[in-house]
C-alpha cells in the first residue's frame, strides 16, 4: 500500500516536472525563434500607427543593443504601452510623424549620453581622472576600455 | 473537490506560478517593468541594495535640493522598502549637465512643449556593467526632461513635486492614478488631478519600487 502511494507521488512529481519543462521550452526556446519575425512586424506596425491623443508625458526606455524603444504614456488616465523599433540609420522610416519626433528626441538623449561617457572613460583610461568608487565599489578599468573600443570614435 | 485538485496538482500549479511570475510582474500596475531591464537603485543587488543616487543637472536649483530630502524622508525605515533601510539617498553630484560614469540621473531643463516633464531611460551596455563589476544587464541610466516654460510659471512646491515625480520614473515607476501617489501625474483624469497635495512617497509608490527590484 505504502509502495503504491509512493509510486503515485513520484508519478505526480514527474508529471509536474514534465509540464514545467514543456512550458519552459515553449516560452524560452521555441517562442523566441518563431517570434523574431512577428516581433519585427509588431514593432513596425506600432511605429506606423503611434499617435498621442493629447498633450501628455511620453516616457521612453531605449534598449540600443536590441533596437527597441518602449513608450509609455497616459491616455485619459489609462496607462498605454507600446514597443517601437529604434533604427536611426534608416531615419525611422515607416514611422508616424509623432513617432519620428519622439525617436529623434530619444536619439539625442542617447547620443549625448554616449558622447559624455566616452569623454569620461577616456579621461579615466589616460589617468587624467581617478578610477571612481561608489557605494564602496571600485570601478573596473577594463570595462572603460571595452566601452571606448565599442562606442567611441 | 478543489482541495483535492490542489493536493493532487500542487507541484504543477507551483511550477506554473514560478514560471509565470516574471511575466506577471512586468505588467504589474505602477511599475515600468522589473530590474535589470529598468531602474538602478544602485545597482540593485550587486551593491547590497544601496539607495544611493547621483544626479547631474544643467540648471542646479534649490527645488532639486528641497526635493531630495522629501524623497529620503518618505522612503527611510518603511516596511514596504525594507531592503533600502536608509531610503533613497539622492545627491547632487555635478552641475555640469554632462554624464560621467558615476551619474545615474541627468535633470535636463529645456524647451519641451509636449509636457512639463518626461523621463527617458537608456539600458546600460555590457561594457558599462563590466565597468562597475556587475553582470549584464544592469539597469538603466535616466534623463529627466523638464520644460523651462512650465518651470518658470510654477511655484516652489510644484517644481519640487515634478522633480520627485520624474525621478520616480527613473527608479522604475510608471504613472499611477488609482490612489494617492507621487506617481499621480497631475492631469485631471488622474486621481482627481492631485499634485502638490501629495509631497511625499506614498505606500503605493514604495511598494512599486519594491516590486521593480528582485
Amino acid at each position: 500500500m505504502t509502495k503504491i502511494i509512493l509510486q503515485n507521488k513520484i508519478n505526480l512529481i514527474a508529471i509536474g516536472l514534465a509540464l514545467a519543462t514543456a512550458l519552459y521550452i515553449s516560452f524560452a526556446v521555441v517562442t523566441p525563434a518563431v517570434a523574431d519575425s512577428e516581433l519585427k512586424r509588431e514593432l513596425t506596425t506600432n511605429c506606423a500607427n503611434l499617435s498621442f491623443s493629447q498633450s501628455t508625458e511620453r516616457n521612453t526606455l531605449l534598449d540600443p543593443d536590441n533596437g527597441i524603444v518602449l513608450v509609455q504614456w497616459s491616455d485619459n488616465g489609462n496607462r498605454r504601452d507600446t514597443r517601437i523599433p529604434y533604427e536611426p540609420q534608416s531615419g525611422f522610416q515607416g514611422c508616424s510623424q509623432e513617432a519620428k519626433a519622439l525617436l529623434s528626441h530619444v536619439r539625442e538623449v542617447y547620443e549625448k549620453q554616449v558622447a559624455d561617457s566616452c569623454t569620461d572613460f577616456k579621461d579615466i583610461i589616460s589617468g587624467a581622472k581617478p578610477l571612481p568608487e561608489k557605494n564602496g565599489k571600485k570601478a573596473n578599468i577594463q570595462g572603460a576600455v571595452n566601452f571606448v573600443n565599442q562606442y567611441c570614435k | 473537490m478543489l482541495k483535492n485538485f490542489f493536493k493532487t496538482y500542487s507541484i504543477s500549479v507551483l511550477a506554473l506560478v514560478v514560471l509565470l511570475s516574471p511575466a506577471v510582474l512586468v505588467f504589474a500596475n505602477h511599475t515600468k517593468g522589473t530590474y535589470p531591464s529598468v531602474g538602478h537603485l544602485w545597482m540593485s543587488g550587486g551593491t547590497g541594495y544601496s539607495g544611493l543616487i547621483f544626479t547631474t543637472s544643467n540648471n542646479c536649483n534649490s527645488s532639486e535640493l528641497n526635493a531630495y530630502p522629501r524623497v529620503k524622508n518618505s522612503t527611510t525605515g518603511t516596511s514596504e522598502m525594507s531592503r533600502w533601510t536608509n531610503g533613497i539617498d539622492m545627491r547632487r553630484y555635478t552641475c555640469t549637465g554632462t554624464w560621467d560614469n558615476s551619474t545615474d540621473i541627468y535633470l535636463q531643463y529645456l524647451s519641451h512643449p509636449s509636457s512639463p516633464g518626461e523621463n527617458h531611460d537608456t539600458v546600460n551596455s555590457s561594457a558599462y556593467c563590466a565597468f562597475w563589476g556587475v553582470s549584464y544587464p544592469c539597469g538603466v541610466r535616466s534623463t529627466d526632461h523638464i520644460d523651462t516654460t512650465w518651470w518658470n510659471g510654477q511655484g516652489t512646491l510644484s517644481r519640487e513635486r515634478l522633480i520627485m515625480h520624474e525621478t520616480g520614473h527613473a527608479f522604475g515607476l510608471a504613472d499611477h492614478c488609482t490612489s494617492d501617489a507621487i506617481m499621480n501625474n497631475g492631469l485631471s483624469t488622474c486621481n482627481g488631478g492631485k499634485w502638490i497635495a501629495i509631497m511625499q512617497y506614498m505606500p503605493t509608490d514604495r511598494t512599486g519600487i519594491n516590486n521593480v527590484y528582485p
